[in-house]
Order: structure tokens, then sequence, then C-alpha cells
């Protein structure tokens, strides 16, 4: 206890510099995003709760450093284990007082931040304040295991940092080596799709390395799984320093190494390090490049030899240990190989597969859909879709073998708009399963086979739970209590009339119009989005809700909300604008932006349309331009009917949502004129479906 | 007591303690003598149960000492460069040190920096190596462990403060009971300090002896004839070494003093005069005598 205090006060002067500057970098930042201005409105991941951890929890290296210093020096460790207490209590001495001032640091700033996003009032899932406690902790002392075991293995800063590395990142080094070869050589396998074996993220203390990198490992770093999985080489890592901590001999302290044999395994494992980089390339030991690395290597081989042995005739009698670096780097080209292989022989049959599941479209990209955290969970046995699954899945494989150097995904000659990128878990009959992320050639065909199933249906139909929801919003207009209402207007028809909220589940067959340009038909015409993100248990997600006509009386509601906005005279003003526009006075910087949402558009003998045509004027163009003589022709005609147009908040038939912005540079000011909504008499209604039809081809031209 | 047994210690291939055997009494000043290299530090610390022994044995009471805390809680090692925690001053040392021994007298702290005038509260840094030498004393003799391990412990005292550390000691051994090993590459310097002493030769004692005893078992004759003479005449004493200048023999003579006299009284000589050998000289002679080359107090090489 009376050493355990020692070694508190003799870390002190790093805790407590590290525990102030990271508590003050909570506080800005935190303070920043929960107490200013701009105040966050949606649960951060865990990750990014208290983002200053994940570097703090790489100071255990000098916690370790600092704790065990006295090792590198023979005075000192002659001091040390001269002196009643036995090198367990000395080392568990040191370990206790790290694990107080990192934990102690970790509660504390987990704590702050809690403590301002209560006093913010910002929405946080509760549950990542004790798994970031957790999750800091368990990476930090994981760090700190690794550092003892290089300081109990070395007799001087340079090996204890590089035993420490070694201990630290080799293992996981090579995985990554491992699993980017595959990755890199079969595009059907990303990621997320990686065995446990092979996921870099398992390991949370170089998961935190890694997903500097990789950023799909941001959202599902810090989660049960892993960390209790790091528990195990955290324990295991820590025992092992004891171990070697009790069995250093004293006379270690200013040598290398406590044995010739690490140091030599010291300079063959970091020359293999250096060159396990050639398996980035899919064909190593092939360029000049690869000649460089290997004479990096080799350098590197020498230099740890003679920092440690000081002595060059020792050193090149050590050189043929160098091939052991070669022999363990080919080993992984081969290893790769090998993997790659296994994974191309992977074709299922439709019979052999049990289950097929499917993550999201969005999580490729580390994406978290309220859908897909819905999806996730189903497990389609419809052999229909196993067929397609597995039909897909075996013309990818094909394509990869017939050219192993191109990225099959964009190379694709089959690649159309329709193609989609899922990532699937296939599950065979004998329980094994697979993870692929397999490219579908029509994500049509791939939604109607998933729709076959009931538990799907019912997860494409579904929205998430109004208690869920922290953060909502639709426009820079609407207030809270107007979201509110919106929403349950919202949820309420979307029910009755049962609505496909996500667009990526509907169909995505494209419509054309008479006049040549794709259109959005009848109640499928989208007039406006609601945002939400939320939290369920431990799962974040956000959610783009599209408020389509097939809800009318919620658009009904959002245009009365609109128009309540509506600035007096905003249409007189809006013709003025585009005379001064037109004017010979115009000075040059002024402009005028004008954007008209037409819906219920009869452009043809189809269902009535939504037709987008947004204007800019502008005195800085050349006049004598034909888009801009066009475009003033068209804002002239437009603002001229649009001026007669009443407001309205009667969706069945042609209405139009104007809104427009001026920039007068006289007086350097800019208005912004929200959305109105506006419908006409039969005879506007006609003449402004022909002006817009005709300026909708003119924009598609370009002039 | 402290036993070493076939005791042996090797650093990467190098045998620093080659089979040392030797005992070392309790409510003593034990003295290590020997040359640069010779295994005096590797023996302290193997004593102090810094190092494991390679093989043989170094037993307190019987009791293996190395992370043995029960025996070590009554052993105190001064290394030959003493470490200080970074910016840490005498005071920061002595919670260090009063961290692992129960026994630690802090007022014993407070008096002994007085007398030899260190400020506790001063950053070690700033001492000079004397008073860094100073400074561990103090630590140690705090420490109030009964056995204290002192290695090279004069360099860089001058002798004010020599006279004063080994005036401690004395007082440790007298008033205490406590036992002091202490190792010196200088014979004067242990001369009039220890009771017991060893000569340590390439990583074994080569001598081990009560000071006492050391300094009675040689003496020094001179003695001349009348006649011309030659070795012959010396018969029947234990001659370790000899000189000659003019008719004047120097004979350095094991053995029983009076009897030696005796025996060349019974020839007549013109002069006989039995003289004092120092310390030093016995050891030189011993040495010489066992083949073997001593590295004197200024530090050259006799053979």
């Amino acid at each position: 206890m009376k050493m355990y205090r020692e070694m508190m006060r003799k870390l002190a002067p790093i805790g407590i510099p590290l525990a102030l500057a990271t508590l003050l970098y909570t506080l800005i930042t935190n303070g920043q995003a929960c107490l200013g201005a701009a105040r966050l409105q949606t649960a951060t991941s865990a990750i990014g709760l208290t983002p200053v951890l994940v570097y703090y929890a790489f100071s255990a290296v000098l916690f370790a450093f600092y704790g065990f210093s006295f090792l590198f020096k023979r005075s000192s460790s002659d001091l040390y284990h001269s002196m009643p207490i036995s090198r367990l209590d000395l080392y568990l001495s040191v370990t206790l007082a790290t694990v107080t001032w990192m934990g102690g640091t970790i509660v504390l700033n987990v704590l702050l931040t809690l403590g301002l996003y209560l006093v913010g009032g910002c929405p946080f899932v509760p549950v990542y304040i004790p798994m970031s406690i957790l999750f800091y902790f368990i990476a930090s002392m994981l760090i700190y295991a690794a550092a003892a075991i290089g300081c109990a293995l070395s007799g001087t800063y340079f090996m204890a940092l590089a035993s420490t590395g070694i201990v630290l990142f080799l293992p996981r080094f090579i995985q990554f080596i491992l699993a980017r070869g595959l990755i890199l050589q079969i595009p059907i396998i990303g990621w997320l799709d990686l065995s446990a074996w092979l996921d870099p993220s398992t390991n949370i203390a170089t998961g935190l390395v890694v997903m500097q990198t990789r950023n799909v490992f941001i959202p599902q770093i810090i989660n049960m799984h892993n960390i209790l999985y790091s528990l195990i080489p955290m324990f295991v890592e820590l025992v092992l320093a004891a171990w070697l901590f009790i069995r250093r001999p004293s006379e270690t302290a200013d040598h290398g190494t406590a044995s010739r044999g690490w140091s030599l395994a010291v300079s063959v494992l970091l020359a293999f390090t250096v060159l396990m980089l050639l398996n980035l390339n899919k064909s190593p030991f092939t360029s000049m490049f690869d000649a460089a690395l290997i004479a990096v290597a080799l350098l590197v081989f020498v230099l740890c030899q003679f920092i440690t042995l000081h002595s060059i005739k020792t050193v090149l009698k050590s050189l043929p240990y160098f091939l052991v670096s070669v022999a363990l780097a080919v080993g992984g080209y081969f290893c790769i190989n090998s993997m790659v292989n296994e994974a191309l022989v992977y074709t299922p049959k439709p019979a052999e597969i049990a289950s097929v599941s499917f993550r999201g479209h969005d999580t490729v990209q580390g994406g978290n859909e309220y859908t897909s955290l819905l999806l996730e969970k189903i497990h389609f046995t419809n052999d229909s879709l196993k067929k397609y699954v597995a039909e897909n899945l075996s013309s990818a494989v094909d394509q990869i073998k017939a050219d192993r150097e191109k990225n099959y995904t964009y190379t694709d000659s089959n690649y159309s708009q329709y193609t989609v990128i899922e990532p699937v878990s296939i599950t065979m009959q004998n329980g094994r399963t697979y993870r692929r992320t397999i490219e579908f050639s029509s994500m049509d065909t791939l939604n109607e086979l998933r729709g076959e199933n009931a538990e799907f249906q019912t997860a494409i139909h579904s929205l998430p739970p109004v208690s869920s929801i922290q953060y909502m919003r639709a426009n820079n207009l609407f207030k809270k209590d107007e979201l509110n209402q919106l929403w349950n207007a919202y949820t309420t028809e979307a029910a009755a009339v049962s609505v496909v909220p996500n667009d990526y589940y509907l169909d995505h067959k494209t419509v054309i119009s008479d006049y040549g340009f794709s259109v959005t038909r009848g109640d499928a015409q989208q007039a406006e989005n609601i945002y939400v993100t939320g939290y369920i248990g431990n799962d974040r997600y956000s959610m783009q809700v599209p408020i389509r006509l097939e809800t009318p009386k919620t658009v009904s509601l959002m245009m009365q909300m609109y128009n309540s906005y509506a600035k007096k005279g905003s249409l007189t003003k809006l013709q003025e604008s585009v005379k001064h526009m037109l004017s010979p006075l115009v000075l040059e910087s002024d402009s005028l932006s004008i954007s008209m949402d037409c819906f219920n558009v009869k452009v043809d003998s189809g269902k009535p349309v939504y037709l987008n045509s947004n204007v800019y004027l502008s005195a800085y163009r050349n006049k004598d331009d034909q888009y801009s003589l066009k475009s003033n022709k068209f804002a002239q005609a437009a603002s001229e009917i649009l001026a007669r147009g009443t407001p309205t908040d009667d969706c069945s038939g042609m209405f139009v949502g104007l809104s427009w912005s001026d920039y007068d540079s006289s007086n350097r000011l800019s208005t912004d004129y929200p959305a109105l909504y506006l419908s006409f008499t039969p005879e506007d209604e006609a003449a402004l479906t022909t002006l817009f039809s005709n300026w909708q081809i003119t924009s598609m031209n370009g002039y | 007591m402290i036993i070493a047994n076939n005791l042996t210690k090797r650093f990467s291939g190098v045998v620093a303690l080659d089979n040392l055997s030797c005992h070392i009494q309790d409510g003593c000043v034990y003295g290590l003598v020997g040359a640069n290299g010779a295994g005096k530090s590797t023996f302290l610390r193997l004593a102090s149960g810094v190092y494991r022994p390679d093989a043989g044995s170094i037993k307190f009471n019987n009791e293996d000492i190395y992370e043995n805390i029960g025996v070590k809680k009554r052993f105190v090692f001064v290394s030959d460069d003493f470490w200080a925690l970074p910016q840490s001053s005498m005071r920061r040392m002595a919670d260090l040190y009063a961290s692992t021994y129960d026994s630690f007298d802090f007022k014993r702290f407070t008096a002994l920096s007085k007398e030899f005038g260190l400020p506790t509260d001063r950053t070690l840094s700033t001492f000079s190596k004397g008073m860094r030498r100073q400074a561990a004393t103090i630590l140690a003799l705090s420490s109030c462990a009964e056995y204290l391990f002192f290695d090279e412990t004069f360099d860089g005292l001058d002798p004010v403060m020599r006279g004063l550390v080994k005036q401690k000691l004395y007082a440790e051994v007298f008033d205490r009971g406590a036992t002091v090993i202490i190792t010196s590459h200088s014979l004067r310097e242990l001369e009039d300090t220890c009771d017991q002493l060893a000569l340590l030769y390439k990583g074994g004692i080569v001598l081990e002896s009560d000071v006492g005893d050391l300094k009675t078992s040689l003496f020094k004759l001179q003695v001349a004839f009348a006649e011309e003479y030659d070795q012959s005449v010396f018969e029947g004493l234990n001659v370790l070494a000899q000189t000659r200048q003019g008719s004047v023999s120097t004979l350095i003579v094991r053995g029983d003093k009076e009897k030696s006299r005796a025996l060349l009284t019974a020839k007549n000589p013109l002069l006989l005069e039995a003289l004092p050998v120092t310390l030093e000289e016995v050891f030189v002679y011993e040495m010489e005598a066992l083949g073997y080359a001593f590295d004197t107090a200024e530090g050259g090489n006799k053979a």
C-alpha cells in the first residue's frame, strides 16, 4: 500500500497534466457542442462522446515507461530491487497507480461530458456512458500491458519502445495486412464482412488506430462484444507482464534486452513488419518500390541489432537471421493467397443455403438507417431470394476470377442505376455463416424477392417510435411543436395508407414523360423531408422520411404551415425584383434566384407529375448569352402568372411551392422568401404547364 | 550470518564471481577489497538480494536472500552510483525509503542531515558527487537496517566527511550491533575501518581473515652478519620475500616471530631487528606468494 502511494506520487507529474489537459479539452469541445449556439441535436456515436480519450488511451505507454523508468538505469534498478519489496508488489504498485490515474481521468472526463449533456439538454445514448468508461479503461490497460511487457523485456527505452510496439501492434498489423490483402483481391468482402479473427476492431486498443483510416469501424468499435473480447488479452498481457517482471534480472538495466534471443527476435520482427508492407500489393516483390522496401527492412534489422549489440562483428554474424524476416513476409503472401483462393471457392448452391440476411445498403458507408436496424434482424429463407443471392455471388466470383487485377464492382458491364451493393450474411445448412458485400444487378428484383417475407414488409413500413426520437428537422422554419404536429399527422396517415417511407425500398423504374425527361408521378411526388435521429437501446439511427402526396392530409398541413410564414406582398415584390433585374440600371452584383416546386402538372396523358423549375438571374452574366435571354424571359413570364396565384393548402390539384431570394448589392442585403404554396385558375395552370415544361427542356439542354 | 557457498554470477558469458565462498559474521565491519572488475560490487548486489545467483548460494541465517522480503527488511544497500528520483530532494527520497522500510526513522534522518550539513529540501541534482554520497549514506543509516552494504562508499568524500562516515559506521556496529559490509579498491581505506577483510581477485576470494590476525601473521626482519653469507643461513624460516643491500638483508617472514628471532640469534648476527608491516604490505606479499597481482591504493599493479 505504501509503495502504491509512492507510485501514485511518482506518476503524478504525468497523471495531473494529462488529466487537466483532457478535462479542459472535453470542457471546451463538449461545452461548445452542448452549450454553444449550434447546440448538438443528435446523439453522437459512442466514440464521439469523449473523443479526447481516444488519444488519452495511448498515454498508457507514458505511464508504463515513467512508472517502470527505474528499470532502464542500473543504479535505479539496483535501488528498487535492493529494497524490501517483492518484484510482484513493485509491479502491482505501478500498475495500480496507473489504473488509478488513468481510470480516474477517464471517469472524470466521461462524467464531465455527462454533466455538459445534461445541462445543455442535448441528446445522448445513456448506455454509452458506462460503455465509454469500460471501453477506454480496457483499451488503456491493454496498451499499458503491452508497454509493461516491453519494459520487462528490455533494459533501455529504445528496446522497450520497440518491444512495446511489437507486442501491441505486430499481431494486429499482420492481421490488418492479411485482411487488407484479402479485401484488395476480393472486392465482395468488405471490412465489415471479415470473420472475427480478421476483424481489426475486436482488439479495441489497435481498433482505435485502425478506425482512423477505416471510418466504417467508428460507429461500431465501442460495443460490448469488442469490450468483452479485449478483456481477455488485457488480462493475459497483464499477467504475462507480471511474470516477465518477476523474472527480469536487475542486471538487464542499461543493456538492450534481458536476453540476446529477444534482442534478435525484436530485430527480426521489426524487419518483418516492414517487409509485410510488400503484401499491400497484389503482386509483391515485383517493383522498384518493393526493392526499396526490402532495403529499408534490412537497414532496420541492422540498426536494431547494432543498437543492442554495439558490435559490427556480431551484427554481421546475425545477418542470416534477416532471412527469417523475409521468410515470414513470404509466408504472409502465401497466407493471403490461400485466403483469397478459399474465398473464391465459396459459391454456394441455393439448396446449401439455410438463410440470408442483410445489414442494409447504407452500412457499407458507415450509415445507420432505421430500416437497416430492422432489416439486419430478418432471416430470409425463401428459395427465390436464396437463388438470387447465390447467382449474384457466383457471378461476382466469376468476374473476379476472370480478371483479378480489376475491381469488379465498377467495371461490371451490366452496371446500371438499378445496380446495388448490399452486405449479405449467408448462413449455410451446416451452420457456417459467410459475409459478403454483393453487387445485385437490380435493386427492384432484390426488394421484390425480399418482399415475399412478411417481416421485411413490416420493417419497410415501419417508422421509429416517437419515444426514441431525439432530434427532428424539416426545414429552418418549423418550430418544435409544428414538427411534432407534422410528425403525428404523418405517422397516423402513413399507417392508414401503408406507406414505405424509405425510398430505397420502393420501385426504382424510371418514369419518362412525353417530353423525354424523367418524372415523378401521382402519389410519389414528394413535397418535403423530415429528418429524424434517435436511438433504440445501444443503436443509434437516422432516417429521412419523405412527405409524399400519398399522405395528402400531412401535405396539406405542411402547406398551411409554410404559408403562415409567407411575407406580406411577396408576390408583388417578386415581380418588382424581376423587373429590377431586367432593367438597365441593375448593378453587376445584384442577383435573383427563384425556385418553383410544381406539383400535379399535367404534362402528358399519364398521371400528373412533379416539376422543379429554378431560374437564376444575375447582371454579372453576359446579357446576350442565349441562356440568359431565355432565363430573363422565363422569369418575367413566370412572375407575372405567379403573381396571380392564391395561397392554398389543397394538394389535390396543381399547385406550386414558390420560394425565392434576392441580393441587393447597393445595400448589401440578401433576402430569403420561404416557400409559399399557390394554386391557379385553369387558364394560368395551362400557361404554367407549358412554361414549366419548356423550361424543363431548356434547363436539360443547357440553353 | 551471511554465508556464500560456491557463489557464481555471469554476465553475458563473462564470469564475475566464480565459486566464491565466505562467511560474514554478525556485528562486524567486513571489508571487501580488490581491483576493478574483481567482483566486489557483484558480490554486494548478490548479498543484498539485487541479483539472483547463477550457481551456488548466498544465504542469511540459512534463508535465501533474493526476493526474500523478510530478510531484505534487515538489509540496506548503498550503490556506488546513488540514484535519486527526478527533481527529488533528500526528503522525497526519505519518503521513498520509508515506503519500503517500516523501520525508517525520520528523526534520525533529520538529525543526520543536520550533522552532515545537508539541506533536505534541495534538489539532489544540484548536489556534488560527495554530497550525493553523503545523502545516500544518511538515507541508509536512517532506514535502521541491521545489515548495511556500502559499495565504494568513501569515493568522492573529503577527509573530514570520510572520518564522519566511518564514525557513523562504527556507531552502527557498537550501538546497534549492526553489520557493515563495505567494498573498496583501496586497502588503505579499509585498513582502519574493518574487523575482517577479504581480498577478491578475478571473481574469487583469495584471502579472508581477521584484520588483527593478518597484521601479526607476517613480520619483517632486518639481519646482517660479519662474514659473507648465503641463503642457507635462513634455512628453517618461512621467508616470503627477501631483499639485500650490502650485507643487510630484509626478510618478510611468516610464522612465530620469537622462534624466528631465536633461530637467527643462534647464528650470531651483527644486526637483527624485527619491524612491523603495514596491512597493505601483508596483502602484497600474501598475494605475491599466491602468484596474484594486486591493485594498490594508488591504482598501480604490483606483481
